[in-house]
């Protein structure tokens, strides 16, 4: 296999992703309006939101790719799943950081079991899950194949876990939910161009992954011939 | 008779026999009962706000210890690796597997509810209709997702370890649900409130054991 960044479409992808991620940054911190009340701890805003839609996308591949693996037994199918797990998880992370850094000014509490975030961490711990069947689950075969059920699990927990949790603290604030028609224009034009920044990187980091996922597999396999 | 049938059947018989599960699934739950009473000091009023918390900790520890012990006589001898190559359907097997675990959980949960009323002061009358109700639906959640997650994390190396790790997270909106709609219960508020608590469970036992009886299949093969 070919080094990854030897390939000129992932050169390409790589330089496209940080001049967009830079540009972003440049938006967000000079050019988007000072929201009233918040100033700078709305930034985060443009963070947070992305990172929830790529956590979701990568927990979604991480779900689909795995029944696929499970249904084709194609060991590419795989490294996808096991690709958008780890890079979900990366972003449920960052949620789970960026939401309380946003949270400690706006409401001087950094985690008062926000429905969301409280969703986000339960997802996370699922994984978490999933990531123990991999390491622990047996041979290669047969871990794989357990943490593809526990993925697929995940993502048909979500819609419970969001309403379960919605439902069970209705005291407890829900963030804004932004209502995107209603901002202002520069505001939701630099959220958009945010958003693909961050998708961008996030088919940049699962590539990667997979490429390299890939690459453990077939070390895996030479040493097992050998 | 169907291959449904035999499993549970055999599943049942054999539980009958020695009566294993259910003894060490009665015993931990009164010991659990015992320090939750002495951790929290129950003879202050203000533990009913907890009782239902409580109950279902209770509960799901018990069930966690119960699946443990689910496929402990198939790991012995290779039964299991006979009972995959009969001809009988996997889902079946699965379905029959989850059905003998829902009839033991109820059975240890009916059997020490009583000791909950008397340790714990709870006021049951007329709620019991409900929560026997709630007990049933969150009883075949806990069995749909508890008998797959016992089917994959007991044939790996480390299985004990892993079974509560995987299990928890997953029962969480049962857990929810479960304890919101039995504090309701025993407040006797009218079911009309509450009942999208019972929608919640009813649905996730749908999902979740369609969801099973498919992908079971996948973690039986070796």
């Amino acid at each position: 296999m070919r080094p990854f960044h030897t390939i000129r479409g992932n050169q390409i992808l790589l330089l496209v992703t940080l001049a967009i991620a830079a540009l972003n940054l440049y938006l967000i911190y000079f050019v988007s309006p000072m929201v009233q009340d918040q100033e700078m701890a709305q930034k985060i805003f443009y963070y947070h939101v992305p990172l929830a839609w790529n956590a979701f996308f990568s927990y979604l591949l991480a779900a689909v790719a795995g029944g696929l693996y499970l249904a084709k037994g194609d060991t590419r199918w795989d490294r996808w799943s096991l690709a958008g797990a780890e890079i979900g998880t990366m972003f449920a992370l960052l949620i789970l950081i960026t939401g309380p850094i946003w949270a400690t000014p706006i409401w001087g509490k950094a985690w008062s079991w926000e429905p969301r975030l409280t969703s986000t961490l339960i997802l996370f711990l699922v994984f978490m899950g999933y990531f123990m069947v991999r390491e622990f689950g047996g041979p290669y075969e047969q871990s794989s194949r357990y943490a593809a059920v526990i993925g697929i699990l995940g993502v048909l927990l979500i819609p419970f876990v969001v309403l379960a949790v919605t439902w069970w603290a209705p005291e407890v604030q829900n963030h804004p939910q932004m209502e995107m028609t209603g901002q202002p224009g520069s505001i939701l034009r630099i959220f958009l161009f945010s958003l693909f920044s961050f998708s961008l990187i996030m088919i940049y980091l699962i590539r990667y992954r997979r490429h390299i996922g890939e690459l453990v597999l077939n070390k895996m396999r030479a040493g097992e011939e050998a | 008779m169907s291959s449904f049938a035999v499993v549970l059947g055999k599943e049942l018989r054999l539980e009958w026999r020695t009566r294993e599960s259910l003894a060490v699934m009665l015993v931990f739950s009164l010991t659990v009962i015992l320090l939750f009473a002495l951790a929290f000091n129950v003879a202050a009023t203000k533990i009913q706000t907890f009782v239902p918390g409580l109950l279902w900790m209770t509960y799901f520890f018990s069930a966690a210890l119960g699946l443990l012990r689910s496929f402990g006589r198939e790991r012995e001898m290779e039964a299991y690796d006979l009972l995959l190559s009969s001809p009988a359907d996997r889902g079946s097997i699965y379905l029959a597997k989850a059905s003998a675990f829902l009839l033991l959980l109820l059975t240890v949960q009916i059997i020490s509810l009583p000791l909950f009323v008397l340790f714990l002061d709870l006021q049951i009358g007329t709620a019991l209709g409900p929560l026997l109700l709630v007990l049933l639906l969150a009883d075949i959640g806990i069995s749909a997702v508890g008998m797959l997650v016992a089917g994959l994390s007991l044939r790996s190396p480390r299985g004990e370890t892993l079974l509560p790790i995987l299990l928890f997270p997953l029962l969480t909106p049962i857990l929810i649900a479960a304890t919101r709609a039995t504090g309701a219960a025993l407040a006797l508020r009218p079911m009309a409130e509450w009942d999208m608590w019972l929608m919640l469970l009813f649905t996730y036992c749908v999902v979740f054991t369609l969801a099973g009886s498919f992908i079971f299949d996948y973690i039986s093969e070796q």
